[in-house]
């Protein structure tokens, strides 16, 4: 039997939270969301700017649910060394938001002290996975906690990567004793854009390490997809979730959505079928007999 | 796995991510660079590839700097406004957390670049995102101050909604938005100054004297203090 060691708890259903449906968190938390999420530096206070952060509504939210904060300008990946400020001011946030966890994404956003505001990829060099793991390191150091990482999608590859990006995450999430926030539409896209078996990457990152799943749509160019956030969750996507539930076992999982914002209806479906994704297999990575799914599968042949 | 590294030494972090950098910024990206770092994968050039982060990054902070600045952007129009943005990030590249930050420096560096009027623009449509930026409060009626014992009146401080900003350039502005949406209006020195002093939280006194030495009628302050609160200026005192 697979037993379940995950570092991180189960928090159910999540989505990220944007002011888009921000009206339907007004009165009540909408069935089925168990908890959000939100892009941190949306509510860091600015830098040398006295300017109070606009976090009365998520200090409201936090009384009623679990929050994590998301954050996109770390740059783990950057050959900078950490910005003290930023860190200073990520953790007076979370000391006034006390979210479940904390999470930046596996890329670099600039370099000597710029920021592209882009998540770019990392070349997968013993170089790079040493320099992030000491930066990780340092961050949960600093914070005394152990935050998560998110795999970004891509759309170039490096001439001088050594390795994966899963045997590059693999190793880091050991160097770096640090959790995966695993993008499953992430994996997809980037495995349609540069030719790989999702499942080989889905199958090498250790069970016990993912801590989240962030769910997304994107956009189909016909020569490459793009992680756009504006379309609904794809079917492929849809599958190999219910794989990654069944083999990571319970982990909280969420949907985003940034763009071309659909009525709340739609987004309410998708967030129901996390649901029952979630409650069709067994906390014990088993699905039931009776699930939607339960002959065996192999997702690549779908795909 | 990728394998096919030209032969030599592999660039350091630091240089790869400076010439990626310059790749994502360069109005044309050069060859040799792309052809360095980026692996052939076809279908998709390497230069085809690389557009897709170069797009990306100007058209994210191109649509930041279009909400951020929308007078200086129709005054100047949709393309002459995108090729000044780009001398702007190659003048201040952005060195902030949050994206809202970006346009922070674009009036001191049309100031350096002797456009004045378009600086000023810009200084007022900044002002106005910074004010819909402001979280909002609960007003607090004051019809009853005047209804106090006069030295209480004296030391009541009033106080501003928090989007309430005040910007001086050509004119003097008042800019605020109570419910997230900027507006602005020119006021005269003298209503400059009372704001100036309410945002500094001086008591009523301050403001009296500030008025008795401009010997401004009695009947224009009560339409000023009256029409501020009206509007959502003034939210409440203490
Ligand atoms: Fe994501």
């Amino acid at each position: 039997m697979k037993k379940r060691d995950s570092l991180f708890p189960d928090l159910g259903v999540g989505i990220g939270f944007r002011r888009e449906f921000a009206s339907h968190f007004s009165k009540q938390i909408p069935h089925p969301v168990s908890w959000i999420e939100v892009v941190t530096e949306n509510y860091m206070a600015w830098e040398n700017d006295i300017q109070p952060p606009a976090i009365k509504t998520l200090q409201r939210l936090r009384k009623e649910i679990p929050i994590v904060l998301h954050g996109v300008s770390l740059s783990i990946g950057s050959a900078d060394p950490l910005n003290p400020s930023y860190l200073k001011r990520w953790k007076s946030l979370i000391d006034a938001v006390e979210p479940a966890w904390v999470s930046d994404h596996l890329c670099w956003t600039g370099v000597n002290g710029e920021n592209l505001h882009d998540l770019m990829p990392l070349p997968y060099t013993e170089e790079a996975l040493q320099h992030v793991a000491n930066k990780i390191d340092q961050v949960q150091t600093f914070l005394k906690r152990r935050i998560l990482i998110e795999n970004v999608s891509s759309y170039v590859e490096f001439n001088q990567s050594a390795m994966t990006e899963w045997e590059f995450i693999n190793e880091l999430l050991k160097r770096a004793d640090c959790g995966l926030l695993l993008d499953v539409n992430n994996v997809y896209v980037s495995s349609k854009n540069h030719g790989f078996n999702p499942l080989d990457y889905l199958r090498a990152i250790p069970r016990n390490r993912v801590g989240q799943i962030h769910l997304a749509g994107h956009s189909d160019l016909g020569t490459h997809l793009i992680d756009t956030h504006d379309e609904p969750i794809c079917e492929e996507v849809w599958r190999l979730y219910e794989w990654s539930r069944e083999h990571f076992g319970p982990v909280s999982a969420m949907v985003e959505r940034d763009g071309n914002f659909p009525r709340w209806e739609e987004l309410e479906k998708e967030l129901l079928r996390v649901k029952e994704i979630q409650t069709e297999v067994s906390d014990y990575g088993y699905r039931l007999p009776q699930g939607k799914a339960a002959q065996p599968f192999e997702i690549s042949a779908a795909l | 796995m990728v394998t096919d590294f030209p032969k030599g030494k592999p660039l350091s972090l630091s240089k790869f991510q400076q010439l990626y950098s310059k790749l994502t910024k360069d109005s044309k990206p050069d060859s040799k660079i792309l052809a360095t770092l980026i692996a052939k994968r076809p279908p998709l050039s390497s230069r085809s590839r690389m557009e897709i982060y170069r797009y990306a990054y100007f058209a994210r902070i191109l649509e930041v700097l279009e909400s951020d600045f929308p007078q200086l952007r129709k005054k100047i129009g949709k393309r002459p406004f995108a090729k000044l943005m780009r001398e702007y990030l190659a003048a201040y590249p952005s060195r902030y957390a949050n994206i809202s930050e970006v346009g922070k420096n674009l009036s001191v560096f049309l100031r350096k670049k002797k456009k004045s009027p378009l600086a000023n623009l810009a200084a007022l449509d900044w002002e106005m995102s910074l004010s819909s930026f402001a979280p909002s409060i609960e007003h607090r009626d004051f019809s009853n101050l005047l209804s106090l014992p006069e030295d209480q009146i004296l030391k009541a401080r009033l106080y501003l909604d928090p989007s309430v900003r005040l910007l001086k350039t050509d004119s003097h502005y008042l800019i605020f938005g109570p419910h997230g949406k900027a507006q602005f209006q020119t006021v005269t020195p003298l209503q400059y100054r009372l704001i100036q002093e309410i945002k500094k939280h001086q008591p009523l006194s301050k403001l009296l004297s500030l008025m008795t030495r401009s010997k401004i009628s009695e009947d224009f302050v009560v339409q000023w203090f009256t029409s501020w609160s009206k509007q959502g200026i003034i939210a409440g005192y203490e």
